[in-house]
C-alpha cells in the first residue's frame, strides 16, 4: 500500500473506530452531538410492509463503555395496518447508543415512548459505515427487517427549490387488501408552497402525471421534522425529515387508512436544465421491491436516436453511434439480470441484452421505455437529480454524482431505484473495502436483508466479509434468525461487458446455521465507489449497492489487511 | 440458491428436506434469453370448483414447484397446481385450507418452467373469497389489524 493510502485508510479507520483510537469526537467535532436522518423500508411481524423515518441525536464523544450515546431524536413508524405512530408528535427517542467497530461496522440502539415498535419501544439497527457521515442500516431486534440509511443531518431548514423525488410502500385502495405501491415525479418548494408532477403506480393501477398543487410543507421543527399539507387524495398525510438542502426523507403517516411509504426527494440543482444527454454515454441502473419480489441491476449505452438502423446486440454499442443530447428521444442498448421471483409467472434472467429508449427535458420529469426482452419491465418514470448530488451517499459529493430516480409504472411490477453515472469499469478499481447491503425474498415469501463489510481484492476478485444477516421470519434459515456472524466469500469475476462481474457462487455461511448457501449473484460497476448487484436464482433474489470505503481501493487493495473479518461494534 | 452441507450432515439434509423446511428450496436451469412478457390477462380468465388434495405452504426443492404457496386441485381432467402467490398463506388463520375441502378458483392457466399452473386471483372456500391476487396478478396480502372487520373474508364484496 503506498503511504498516502494508507495514511488515508488510518484516519478513516480512527473517525471511525472509537475504540481503537481512545475515544474522542466523530461526527461533528465542536459540538455536543450530531444529529443523524435516517430511513428503512422492509417487513414486520405483522405487515407486509413498515417504514419508518426519523433523526436520531447521537453525542458526539463516546462514553465511558466506548458508546456513544443516543440524546434524542424522533421517528415516524408505520406499517400500515397495525402500528402507526402518533400524530403530530411522532416517537419522541429518549435514549440509546451507537456502538461503533474499528472498521465501520456498528450497532444502533434506538428507545422510543411508542411500546408498540421494536421490542417494547426499543429498536435495533446494524449498520456499517463506509465513511462517518453515512451507514447502511438493518433493522436488527427480530419485531422487523428493513434496509435503509443514516445520514448525517446537515440542515433543518426549510426546503426550498427544485426536487425528483420516489418513495415506495404498500397501500390499500379497497380497505381489505395491500398491494405494493410506487410514485415519483418532481417538485418545486417555495416558501412551503409546492406544485409539481406525480406519477403513482398502486398494485398495477398506473396514473402518470398528475399534478400537485395546494400542497405546502410546514416549517420543520429542530430536529428537521416537518408535515406535508394539502394532499388530496385520500392517502394525504405525510411528514418530511430533512438530511441537508438538498435531500429531504418522506413517509406516510395515516392512521385511519390503509397505506404506508417512504421516500426520498433529491435536489435537482440551483437551476434545473436537464437533458437527455445528461444521462451520459453510460449508466447503471437497480430497481427492485420487496412486496412485490423482484429486483434488477444492469448497465446500458445511450446514443441518439438518427433513424439509423439498430445496432447489433453484440457488441452492445454501435461503433460510432452520435451521442444522446438535446431533450428528445435517445435509444440505448443495455445488458441486465433479473429476478421476478414472486411475479405472476416468475422469471430470472442472467447477462441479458435488451433495448430501449428515453427522454428527460428540461425540468428533470421524464420517462425510459424497456423494449420487450427483460421480463415484464417496460415502463419507468425518469427523474433528474443534480449532478453534484450523490444519491445513496448525499454527504459525499466526491464520487458517482448525479443521476435520476426511477418508478416502474407497469401493471404488473411496482418499484422504484435509480440510475447513476458508469464512470469507471476498470476491473483492478473493484477492490479494497465496501459496505454493502440487500434485500431480497426466498420462496418462503418473507423478507431477508443484510449488510456486509466486504474486503474484494484483485486481480482475483476474491470476495470475503462479514455478514449481518436479518431474518427474523425464517426465510433463509427457516427457523427465523439475526445473526452478525455470517459471512460471504466467493469471487467477483468480469463477465459479459466491461463492468459487470459474476459470483457463481457467492457463499454464505455462518455458525449459526448448518451448511453454505450458493447464491447466483451479478454485480454492475458504475464506479469504483457504487456498484450494485442483484441475486438471480429461481427460489431467491436480492437486491443492493455497494459503497466503498474512502481510500481502501485502487490496485494495491489486495495488499491491505483491513480489520474486516468480524463484525465489531 | 443451492444449499451446500457437511458430509457428514446429509442424513440432517435429508430430514430437513423430508419435513420441507425451506432451506430445501428448488434449484432450476436459470433462463439465460430473453423471454417475452407473461403478464396475467384478466380476460383469460377461468373459475373452476375442484377439491384440494393436498396444501403446500412452502414449496421444498424437490417439489420444483414457483413460490409462494399452493393448492394442489383434483379436476375432472386431472391434477391441478393453483398456486396462491406470496401472502396467500403468510400468517396462520388467513387462508385456512385443508385436504379434501372443495374450492372455487379463478385465474388464468399458463405454462412456467415447462409446467401447466393456475395463476390464482380469488380462491373461494366455505362461503368465503379470498383474494390473493389482484386484477393485475400482483399478489396482495390482507389487511388485518386497526378494526375488528374481517375484511379479507368478506368475499361478497371482491
Amino acid at each position: 500500500m503506498k503511504r498516502g493510502t494508507l495514511l488515508v485508510v488510518l484516519v478513516a479507520l480512527c473517525i471511525l473506530g472509537n475504540a481503537a483510537c481512545g475515544g474522542g469526537s466523530i461526527f461533528r467535532p465542536g459540538e455536543k452531538s450530531a444529529n443523524f436522518t435516517f430511513y428503512a423500508i422492509g417487513e414486520d411481524a405483522a405487515a407486509p410492509v413498515y417504514c419508518v423515518a426519523g433523526v436520531v441525536a447521537i453525542a458526539n464523544n463516546a462514553s465511558k463503555d466506548g458508546t456513544f450515546a443516543v440524546t434524542g431524536g424522533v421517528q415516524d413508524y408505520n406499517n400500515g395496518d397495525t402500528i402507526t405512530s402518533p400524530q403530530p408528535n411522532g416517537d419522541a427517542i429518549t435514549g440509546g447508543n451507537l456502538s461503533v467497530g474499528s472498521n465501520g461496522t456498528a450497532v444502533l440502539t434506538i428507545i422510543t415512548k411508542n411500546p408498540a415498535v421494536g421490542v417494547d419501544g426499543t429498536e435495533t439497527f446494524v449498520g456499517v459505515f463506509p465513511n462517518n457521515s453515512h451507514a447502511l442500516i438493518t433493522q436488527f431486534d427480530g419485531s422487523a427487517t428493513s434496509s435503509g440509511s443514516l445520514d448525517l443531518q446537515t440542515s433543518t431548514a426549510l426546503p426550498s427549490g427544485s426536487f425528483s423525488f420516489t418513495s415506495a410502500g404498500a397501500f390499500s385502495s379497497d380497505g381489505e387488501t395491500f398491494a405494493p405501491a410506487a410514485f415519483g415525479g418532481v417538485l418545486t418548494v417555495a416558501s412551503g408552497a409546492v406544485t409539481g408532477t406525480v406519477d403513482t403506480n398502486i398494485g398495477g393501477d398506473v396514473n402518470l402525471g398528475t399534478s400537485i398543487s395546494g400542497v405546502t410543507f410546514t416549517k420543520p421543527n429542530k430536529f428537521g421534522r416537518g408535515t406535508v399539507n394539502g394532499l388530496t387524495s385520500t392517502h394525504s398525510n405525510l411528514n418530511y425529515y430533512v438530511v441537508g438542502p438538498e435531500v429531504v426523507r418522506f413517509i406516510d403517516v395515516d392512521s385511519a387508512t390503509f397505506d404506508t411509504a417512504v421516500g426520498s426527494a433529491y435536489g435537482q440543482g440551483a437551476n434545473p436544465n436537464f437533458s437527455s444527454g445528461d444521462l451520459g454515454p453510460a449508466v447503471v441502473f437497480s430497481f427492485s421491491n420487496a412486496f412485490t419480489g423482484y429486483a434488477a441491476a444492469g448497465e446500458f449505452f445511450t446514443f441518439a436516436d438518427d433513424d439509423v438502423s439498430k445496432p447489433a446486440k453484440v457488441p452492445v454499442v454501435r461503433e460510432g453511434a452520435p451521442a444522446c443530447s438535446g431533450t428528445g428521444t435517445c435509444l440505448f442498448e443495455a445488458l441486465g439480470d433479473l429476478n421476478e421471483l414472486f411475479a405472476a409467472t416468475p422469471i430470472q434472467l442472467v447477462d441479458t441484452n435488451f433495448e430501449g429508449s428515453f427522454q428527460l427535458p428540461a425540468n428533470g420529469y421524464g420517462t425510459m421505455t424497456f423494449e420487450e426482452g427483460f421480463g415484464d419491465t417496460a415502463n419507468f418514470g425518469l427523474y433528474g437529480v443534480d449532478p453534484a448530488l450523490n444519491i445513496l451517499d448525499p454527504n459525499d459529493k466526491t464520487d458517482t454524482t448525479g443521476g435520476n430516480l426511477i418508478a416502474e409504472m407497469d401493471d404488473s411490477l411496482v418499484g422504484t431505484g435509480t440510475i447513476v453515472p458508469q464512470t469507471d469499469t476498470v476491473v483492478a478499481d473493484f477492490s479494497g473495502t465496501y459496505a454493502g447491503g440487500g434485500s431480497g425474498d426466498t420462496n418462503e415469501g418473507d423478507e431477508f436483508d443484510f449488510l456486509t463489510l466486504a474486503t474484494v481484492t484483485e486481480p482475483d476478485g476474491g470476495f470475503s466479509g462479514p455478514v449481518a444477516l436479518s431474518d427474523p421470519f425464517g426465510a433463509i434459515t427457516g427457523a427465523g434468525q439475526e445473526t452478525v456472524d455470517a459471512s460471504f466469500s466467493g469471487n467477483a469475476e468480469p463477465s459479459g461487458e466491461a463492468g459487470r462481474y459474476s459470483f457463481n457462487p457467492l457463499i454464505l455461511s455462518s455458525p449459526d446455521f448448518e451448511g453454505s448457501l450458493d447464491m447466483t449473484v451479478a454485480v454492475y460497476q458504475a464506479s469504483a465507489s457504487q456498484l450494485f448487484w442483484v441475486e438471480t436464482d429461481p427460489d431467491i433474489y436480492f437486491g443492493g449497492s455497494l459503497e466503498q470505503f474512502p481510500g481502501s481501493g485502487g490496485a494495491d487493495a489486495k495488499k491491505a489487511k483491513p480489520n474486516n473479518t468480524k463484525w465489531q461494534h | 440458491m443451492k444449499w451446500r452441507f457437511p458430509v457428514l450432515g446429509s442424513f440432517a439434509v435429508l430430514a430437513l428436506c423430508l419435513f420441507a423446511l425451506p432451506i430445501c428450496a428448488q434449484t432450476a436451469a436459470v433462463t439465460a434469453k430473453p423471454v417475452a412478457p407473461h403478464r396475467y390477462d384478466i380476460t383469460k380468465e377461468v373459475t373452476l370448483t375442484a377439491t384440494v388434495s393436498s396444501v403446500v405452504k412452502t414449496p421444498t426443492r424437490e417439489m420444483n414447484l414457483l413460490p409462494g404457496s399452493h393448492l394442489m386441485l383434483a379436476t375432472g381432467s386431472g391434477k391441478l397446481d393453483a398456486t396462491l402467490g406470496k401472502y396467500a398463506m403468510r400468517n396462520a388463520g388467513v387462508l385456512s385450507i385443508t385436504p379434501g375441502q372443495q374450492v372455487r378458483v379463478t385465474g388464468v392457466v399458463t405454462t412456467v418452467r415447462n409446467q401447466q399452473v393456475f395463476v390464482t386471483r380469488l380462491v373461494q372456500v366455505n362461503g368465503q373469497t379470498y383474494k390473493v391476487r389482484n386484477e393485475h396478478g400482483v399478489a396482495v396480502a390482507p389487511v388485518s389489524g386497526k378494526s375488528n372487520r374481517s375484511a379479507y373474508t368478506n368475499g361478497g364484496q371482491l
